[in-house]
């Protein structure tokens, strides 16, 4: 019995064995044919969106001017012609810049650029809009984003004193109050100068000047002291305001 | 005997499969998808010639000329676009300049070190050049691996209490964010942004899902169109290399149906 189950054990193992030797046998012999098809596909996808578009654009001609950088007579005038339709365009183009004072905001590095005559007065950090949707009961929803666009100052005013919108007490988990109530008025926030651009939206202080550079206000332009001081004596009423 | 003989045929038919039949099949569709896509190029050059110089161009230019009609090209896209109430952008590839315009006022200027070019656009003739790039271009797609708006949404505090407890952190989740986006043309020509400066930023998992979104709906359009024996839509692409923060300003401030000006 003992005998019977050992060649049986042996005859398996022999078997295993065999087939074991057949596997890696032909793994051998086709082991770079196995490893060609891998790398096809592997490289199947990069090669329709890379290779092919490449290849294709491989075939189309190169432009006749490359060849022909000759200059041929009679092109004097054409020439000419060109050179006067530029220079009349490039003036046109020149004067679409304000030649007065004009100021750009850049919401995404929350940036801004003072120009006078062309030139660059002064740069500096602001603070735009958060970006933050505040919903409230209802249908209530304000979102606190800069608009983008041109807009000129509609405005100047000192000391201003802010007269807080719904937003502002739904924010701080406040009752809204009816619209002229003392509640709503508040000085001193909004720094020694704003100037209005419209629907709401000022350049103005801020007691939080840590956060310039940040995107933390509900839309407004946030300033420092000196660099608002300085805007709001260069840009007259009527300057265009650039917001990208 | 029976199950061995059963497992050496399964394993016979898988390696067939696996080797040889799905190789043959896209080996096939390999040759297919490129030759329709050499014919789309040269289709799409040609279309522009005829759309746009059907006489031909016989004229020779010189290198003046040449580089004159391309100056002017520009500038009255410039002077068009300036037409309209929205940011504009200008791109450069001779002076390696990108600028953000409103009203023909430039409100940010990037110069760019690295730029790959389709060769389609060193095909094209001047006077259908003159023609097709004397106009701003409109947006028709703009996407990119950060979002355009990253509005975050707060609900109001039940009380004052509440609201002091509320302190908005700043989401820093995307700090080391890499900026990678693209716009189609008038549906068609292609203008990728990556970033240059890679030291601030890797690939993370928002740009590879870009990138796979991209992608697939690029190879999608294309196997649509040759399931139904169409020719595939080519799209000339270039790719501009410039820093992070530009990148990511001019995204940004792109409105979704901009205006693009191009000089090559």
């Amino acid at each position: 019995m003992n005998l019977q189950n050992d060649q049986a054990a042996t005859g398996a193992e022999a078997n295993y064995k065999g087939k074991k030797r057949e596997k890696t046998g032909f793994l051998k012999k086709n082991l770079v044919r196995i490893f060609a098809i891998v790398l096809f596909y592997i490289l199947f996808v990069p090669f329709l969106l890379f290779a092919t578009p490449w290849l294709a654009e491989w075939f189309l001609p190169a432009r006749k001017t490359e060849r022909q950088l000759v200059a041929e007579e009679g092109k004097e005038k054409a020439i000419k012609k060109l050179q006067t339709d530029i220079t009349a365009l490039e003036r046109k183009i020149e004067r679409l810049t304000p030649g007065n004072a004009y100021l750009i905001v850049n919401t995404t590095e929350n940036k801004f650029y003072l120009y006078k005559n062309r030139k660059l007065m002064r740069e500096g950090l602001c603070s735009t809009g958060s970006y933050i949707s505040l919903e409230g009961e209802g249908d209530n929803k304000w979102v606190f984003k800069t608009p983008r666009g041109d807009y000129r100052i509609r405005g100047k005013i000192t000391n201003p004193v802010w007269r807080k919108p719904d937003w502002a007490f739904v924010e701080e988990g406040l009752p809204i109050p009816p619209a002229n109530d003392p509640s709503r008025y508040e000085q001193g926030v909004l720094g020694d100068y704003a100037l209005a651009l419209g629907d709401g939206y000022l350049i103005h202080g801020t007691l939080y000047q840590r956060f310039l550079g940040l995107p933390v206000t509900h839309g407004c332009i946030r300033m420092n002291d000196a660099d608002l001081k300085e805007v709001y004596e260069t840009l007259p009423i009527g300057a265009k305001v650039f917001i990208y | 005997m029976k199950q061995d003989a059963k497992k050496s045929l399964s394993r016979r038919i898988a390696g067939l499969v696996l080797l040889k039949i799905i190789p043959a099949v896209l080996l096939v569709y390999l040759l297919v998808f490129t030759g329709a896509y050499v014919f789309s190029v040269k289709y799409k050059l040609k279309q522009l010639h005829q759309t746009y110089a059907p006489g031909g161009d016989s004229l020779s230019y010189s290198a003046e000329e040449w580089n004159l009609i391309r100056q002017k090209s520009l500038l009255n896209a410039r002077v068009k676009m300036s037409d309209s109430d929205s940011i504009g952008m200008t791109i450069n590839f001779g002076d390696s300049l990108v600028q953000l315009e409103m009203k023909g006022v430039v409100l940010r200027q990037a110069k760019f070190d690295e730029a790959e070019i389709s060769r389609f656009f060193r095909s094209i003739h001047p006077a259908a050049y003159e023609k097709f790039f004397s106009n701003p271009f409109s947006i028709t797609e703009i996407e990119g691996s950060i979002v355009k708006e990253p509005i975050t949404v707060k609900k109001a505090p039940k009380d004052s209490l509440e609201a002091a407890q509320n302190i908005t952190v700043a989401d820093t989740s995307r700090v080391k964010e890499f900026i990678e986006w693209h716009f189609q043309l008038d549906s068609t020509l292609v203008i990728s942004f990556v970033q240059s400066d890679r030291q601030f930023g890797k690939t993370d998992w928002p740009t590879i899902q870009y990138r796979l979104r991209r992608h697939s709906k690029k190879l999608k359009e294309i196997n649509q169109a040759l399931l139904s024996f169409r020719m595939p839509a080519y799209y000339p692409e270039i790719t501009v290399f410039i820093p992070k923060n530009e990148a990511k300003s001019f995204f940004r401030a792109l409105p979704q149906s901009g205006l693009v000006s191009l000089k090559f």
